[in-house]
């Protein structure tokens, strides 16, 4: 017996889901209960020791990670904010000639810094989730060569999270260059933004503009915080629990031996994993808005009805927006900002015009970003394929767009009626599920194998209920996730015009109101995927 | 301070609406009968719902050792002794709590026979709360017969029907040697078991006490699951809970292994031919304890034969192929 499991550290890896017994009935009630009664000042130190006693029972020794993420983010930040203050200092006691000489010097030396953090920091996680898979392919490319030697590939254990706080990080030290926030004092404010506990295992990946101060100035539970976060935690746990995790031995039985199966059965499992996926993450970040919504903290939204959307690019500025937005500002931004980029984008756009011009430039900064995203996933050749195909339909989108309206116009047809948008949604969830079918797949050579099935034996033939059972499924599965389905496709519709139907139904009475919220959850416990014939899945998106 | 006593009244009354709800969920998905297409889960095991009340002498409780290693059919043979396997696959020791519970519902034994190899497997916090949920309301463990639900079945009072002709035991006919290098080497030291496991250890042994039922530790031959570390643990346990302890890991007089021939997967798992043994001495030692007594009673004779019949009949069949292929 070790001395972290003395004192129940990783003793709580099933936390890691917000539906899991542990957390909801033991960890969630005991933090709720030690946050409402302790006077309000101390509120704040309630919510951290809650997320390290949290982090510590996921994680174990582990937590080592975080404190060093913590302590590295606050010294960096420290140090920056230093050489501001001098260059500020400096700079006011120069004269005017002599300013921008001496400020490049100050800029060089912030941006050293800034450089050197993010070494430390993406350096830390390209090791600890990476190393293995570049090993692998160095070996491969040695065996080419028949090089008489290999190079050990090493197994590296990696906190969980360790994906999602190392880019909260990265922006904090960043945001802090760029002088848009204030380097924070208080180490244990940094350590609440780095470690708030329903965030810190599948995000969503928040600046410290956002969380930081709502966080450290926590308020008193309100009855209609608790409520609405409550009602959220509900609606998260019925698309996981009843969709994501019914579909998920079916998925599995159909990627684990896809050979056993025609195409039409493999795109049947392709749809199924991109609905369980959507399910699974949604579900949880569902959880994760509501437990925080509870304490009084609004949380960026990670989803906004992706699959409402037109277009692959609409698609993901509503599919894990903070990841999006995370790429957008900390890879797009500086790439097309350089000095060389806006040089190429105007010469540019005198040859090609105002539409092509600036794509060459937008081009190579959205390649950092899908090699960055699909690498983000997963150490594998397939996550890196998921983020070049994303890359190409998003750039073919942007290069046809204006053939596309001349079309349009030519035949007179009205890109904006019924018909057209529903096909335009229809095609992008089609282009999303062939993404889902590699990145879910087992390799790069796997997925193409998939897709190759499905295009040249595309058949249902053999789908009975033999075939069924073999896939853990049944007739009554399917009916129980299309009527879920149907009530999330409801839902989201009213969200997307706007309406909250949660507000409607505080405005009911309170037998209409009961009445929902008992079906709501007689519904989840008898139509959950759990208990006995069911194993319990882990959060999908906290493996990444 | 009104506003917020207000909000936990409401708070308590709603839940105490959940409860009800929750509790007439479980009043109609409880299954009605204990048949394969009720119950769903391990109907071997739940073969003892439909067993007469008061006939079970001795229940062998355990993992897959117990259901591949015990034939009560055997020790009735031998000693009209009656016998019940309560085990599944990779049953935890709340299982192993659920099923004594059930038994004891029906059931006056005078003998509980824990087998030793789920005692090491430890299992987490959250199955145990799962567990206890499911036994105050049931519905958390059969919300998934919605599938197979009946109108009629919500009116109707459960009737278990189902017996179990080989009393929980599961006949493996198939063998593959094991490999005993390093199988029961000498060690001083001791294995360790959760606090989890020892909980429910010291609630199935103080039950037994309080009903004045004898406890018996065994540990049925495994050379994957088992070890002198372990062996070391369970002669402490034993001696701390006063009660007899059997490890036919290691030899005793008229007892062996043949580790070519009794197992039917490399050494995890007994087969007919190692069951035949382990049964054999348990039996003998279940004699020696001069606790039970010869069933003589006619309807209990008669069904315990049929069933001993109907296995022996089964295996000789199985047996005379078996030697005319030889």
């Amino acid at each position: 017996m070790d001395i972290a499991s003395l004192f129940l550290g990783g003793s709580g890896s099933v936390m890691t889901s917000f539906f899991s017994l542990t957390f909801l009935i033991a960890f969630l009630p005991v933090s709720l209960l030690a946050y409402a009664v302790v006077p309000h000042k101390a509120k704040k130190f309630v919510l951290l020791i809650a997320s390290l006693v949290f982090f510590w029972l996921v994680s174990s020794v582990l937590i080592v990670y975080l404190f060093l993420t913590i302590l590295s983010v606050f010294l960096f930040g420290k140090w920056l904010d230093k050489i501001q203050r001098t260059m500020k200092e400096v700079l006011s006691k120069t004269e005017k000639e002599k300013r921008k000489e001496i400020k490049q010097g100050f800029v060089h030396r912030q941006r050293m810094v800034l450089l050197l953090a993010v070494i430390l920091h993406v350096g830390l996680l390209l090791t600890l989730k990476y190393s293995g898979f570049f090993a692998d392919n160095i070996n491969s490319l040695l065996s080419l060569v028949n090089a008489p030697f290999e190079i050990p590939v090493p197994k590296l254990m990696m906190p969980i999270g360790i994906s999602f706080f190392t880019l909260q990080a990265v922006s904090y030290i960043t945001d802090v260059y760029h002088g848009l926030i204030k380097a924070d004092g208080n180490i244990l404010r940094i350590s609440l933004f780095i470690s708030f506990f329903p965030q810190i295992v599948e995000g969503p990946i928040c600046r410290y503009s956002q969380t930081a101060d709502q966080l450290w100035n926590v308020k008193q539970i309100e009855y209609k915080n608790l409520t609405f976060g409550l009602q959220r935690i509900l609606y998260g746990m019925m698309k996981k629990i009843v969709i994501a995790d019914r579909l998920d031995p079916m998925v599995k039985a159909i990627f684990d031996e896809p050979n056993n199966y025609h195409g039409g059965i493999i795109f049947l499992g392709a749809v199924c994993y991109t609905i369980q996926l959507y399910m699974d993450f949604s579900g949880s970040m569902d959880a994760v808005m509501g437990i925080a919504e509870i304490f009084g903290v609004k949380m960026p939204e990670n989803f906004e009805r992706p699959f409402f959307s037109k277009s692959v690019s609409e698609f993901w500025k509503r599919w894990h927006i903070t990841l999006g937005t995370w790429f957008k500002d900390y890879i797009f931004y500086p790439v097309t900002s350089t000095k060389k980029m806006k040089n190429l984008t105007s010469s540019a756009r005198k040859k090609l015009g105002n539409h092509y011009g600036p794509l060459i430039a937008g081009g190579v900064a959205l390649f950092c970003v899908w090699f960055c995203n699909g690498l983000w996933h997963g150490a594998g050749w397939n996550y890196i394929f998921f983020g070049m195909y994303h890359f190409v339909l998003i750039l073919g989108g942007n290069m046809i767009t204006p053939l596309a309206n001349r079309f349009f116009k030519a035949v007179k047809l009205d890109p904006e009626c019924f018909v057209y948008r529903l096909f335009r949604i229809i095609r992008t969830a089609l282009l999303v599920v062939i993404g889902e079918l590699f990145f879910r797949s087992t390799g790069l050579m796997s997925g193409f194998g998939l897709f190759g099935r499905i295009v040249s034996d595309f058949s249902f033939s053999g789908l009975n209920s033999e075939l069924l059972k073999k896939l853990s499924i049944d007739p009554q599965d399917f009916i129980i996730i299309g009527i879920t389905l149907v009530a999330v496709f409801i839902v989201s519709l009213m969200n997307e015009k706007g309406i909250s139907l949660r507000d409607k139904i505080a405005k009911r009475g309170i037998v209409t109101r009961w009445c929902i919220f008992y079906a709501l959850i007689l519904f989840i416990i008898i139509f959950g995927a759990y208990g006995f014939g069911y194993i319990p899945v882990d959060p999908m998106y906290a493996n990444f | 301070m009104k506003v917020f006593l207000k909000h936990s009244l409401k708070a308590v009354v709603f839940m105490a609406g959940l409860l009800v709800f929750l509790i007439a969920a479980s009043a109609i998905l409880l299954p009605r009968n204990n048949r394969e297409e009720d119950w769903k889960h391990d109907v071997q095991a739940h073969g003892i719902l439909a067993e007469p009340e008061n006939t079970i002498d001795v229940l062998f409780i355990g993992d897959s050792e117990v259901y591949s290693s015990i034939n009560p059919l055997r020790i009735w043979q031998s000693y009209g002794y009656t016998s019940y396997c309560l085990s599944a696959s990779k049953q935890r020791l709340w299982y192993s709590l659920e099923f004594f519970n059930m038994a004891m519902r029906t059931q006056q034994p005078k003998i509980v026979v824990l087998e030793t190899n789920s005692l090491f497997k430890a299992f987490p916090a959250e199955d145990s709360m799962m567990h206890s949920m499911d036994q105050v309301l049931p519905v958390f463990k059969f919300h998934d017969r919605w599938k197979c639900l009946k109108f009629e079945d919500i009116f109707r009072s459960p009737q278990y029907t189902h017996i179990e002709n080989r009393k929980g035991y599961r006949l493996y006919k198939e063998s593959d040697p094991a490999d005993i290098e390093g199988y029961m080497e000498e060690s001083e030291n001791v294995e360790y078991i959760s606090f989890l496991n020892k909980i429910y250890i010291n609630i199935i042994a103080s039950t037994c006490k309080q009903q004045d039922i004898k406890l018996v530790f065994l540990s049925t031959p495994s050379t994957m699951n088992w070890n002198m570390r372990k062996h070391n643990r369970m002669e402490k346990l034993s001696e701390e809970l006063g009660t007899d302890y059997l490890d036919l890991n290691l030899a005793h007089d008229g007892f062996s292994i043949d580790w070519e021939k009794d197992t039917r997967d490399k050494g995890d798992h007994m087969n007919y031919f190692g069951a035949e043994k382990v049964t054999a001495y348990v039996g003998s030692y279940l004699n020696s304890t001069g606790i039970l007594v010869h069933h003589e009673e006619k309807a209990i004779c008669k069904a315990w034969n049929k069933a001993l019949k109907t296995f022996t009949d089964d295996v000789d069949k199985w047996l005379s192929t078996l030697a005319a292929s030889e």
